[in-house]
């Protein structure tokens, strides 16, 4: 199907057949997009997966007119309709659910700041290799802003490290630098009284 | 919402049957539904998708070229054109197909010319 590529909905139609159309537009996408399982994220927040069946061609129109928008279909129900995702991110990407459901329920750890909400798990890379006895993963903005937030965190000092910027290389070379100097000490709210 | 370019000559009845009976499915867009919308907004005359590009969409008066091309786009996607070309490539392919095969479909003389003009885009 389209790979890693993202699908940032601009429209929505509901079809007298019953199927739903996405109208949105995509950078670096494949040729063409076959039907596949695609995970759709409103504002950052994963709310689900739908089957699409493919991409829709439009005949009579000029050829190259139709831009950077793509159209594809689902008949799965969906039942956001275009007001609801007015002034809101749509997104629609290929992530498996497995990969949707860590970034679901990992967004938030005790100790650590939370990705900005905009933000989803990166389902390429967890973030750089790290010194022995750290951990991290990293999420990335999926909207036009584009985006990067990583994170790592040594359960063993209880030390934490972040790196966030427009780019991952950005980033991971903060993140790396802060990681090296050490880190800085997790807040726990409420503190844990010993 | 962009000019359309419409084909000259009507589809006769006769040719939406003919479509269905190769396996397709059509549908007529109807004034206030989202299917009038979504033509409207992609400035199309008509559409065709479905897992196996065989759901054709028209609005309620098509022009002949408009659902052949359509018809054309299934058989596109069968002989893995539409792969091979992707989503552009297949709307040159298709409408330089229909200008070769111009007496073959019986095409009139203006709606060669709207193809030539489509073709060159714009």
């Amino acid at each position: 199907m389209g790979g890693s590529c993202t699908i940032q909905v601009e429209d929505i139609f509901h079809f007298k057949d019953g199927r739903t159309v996405f109208v949105g537009s995509v950078e670096n996408g494949p040729k063409f997009f076959k039907r596949g399982r695609y995970g759709v994220w409103l504002d950052g927040e994963w709310r689900g997966s739908i089957d699409l069946e493919g991409e829709m061609l439009n005949g009579g129109s000029k050829v190259g007119r139709s831009g950077p928008l793509r159209s594809v279909s689902t008949t799965d129900k969906f039942r956001l309709d275009r007001e609801s995702i007015a002034n809101r991110s749509l997104v629609l990407k290929p992530t498996p659910p497995s990969e949707a459901r860590r970034s679901h329920v990992h967004r938030h750890l005790i100790g650590l700041k939370s990705p900005p909400p905009e933000y989803v798990a990166d389902p390429m890379t967890l973030g750089p290799v790290l010194p022995e006895g750290w951990d991290g993963d990293a999420w990335e903005n999926v909207g036009r802003s584009g985006g990067s937030f990583l994170r790592a965190w040594n359960k063993a000092t209880g030390r934490v490290a972040y790196g966030d910027a427009n780019s991952y290389e950005e980033a991971r070379r903060l993140l790396l630098l802060k990681v090296s100097s050490g880190g800085d000490t997790a807040i726990l709210d409420p503190p844990i009284s010993k | 919402m962009a000019k359309l370019e419409r084909g000259y000559e009507p589809a006769s009845q006769e040719l939406p049957r003919l479509v269905l009976e190769k396996r397709r499915q059509i549908e007529f867009a109807e004034e206030g539904s989202d299917d009038l919308r979504y033509l409207d907004y992609r400035a199309a005359n008509a559409n065709v998708g479905g897992p196996t590009c065989k759901h054709i969409l028209l609005r309620k008066d098509p022009g002949k070229i408009e659902v052949l091309e359509e018809f054309l786009h299934g058989t596109q996607y069968r002989c893995r054109v539409i792969d091979r070309l992707g989503f552009d490539g297949a709307e040159v392919h298709v409408k330089e197909f229909m200008i070769r095969h111009q007496r073959l479909m019986r095409l009139s003389v203006e709606d060669v010319e709207i193809l030539y003009r489509l073709l060159k885009g714009g």
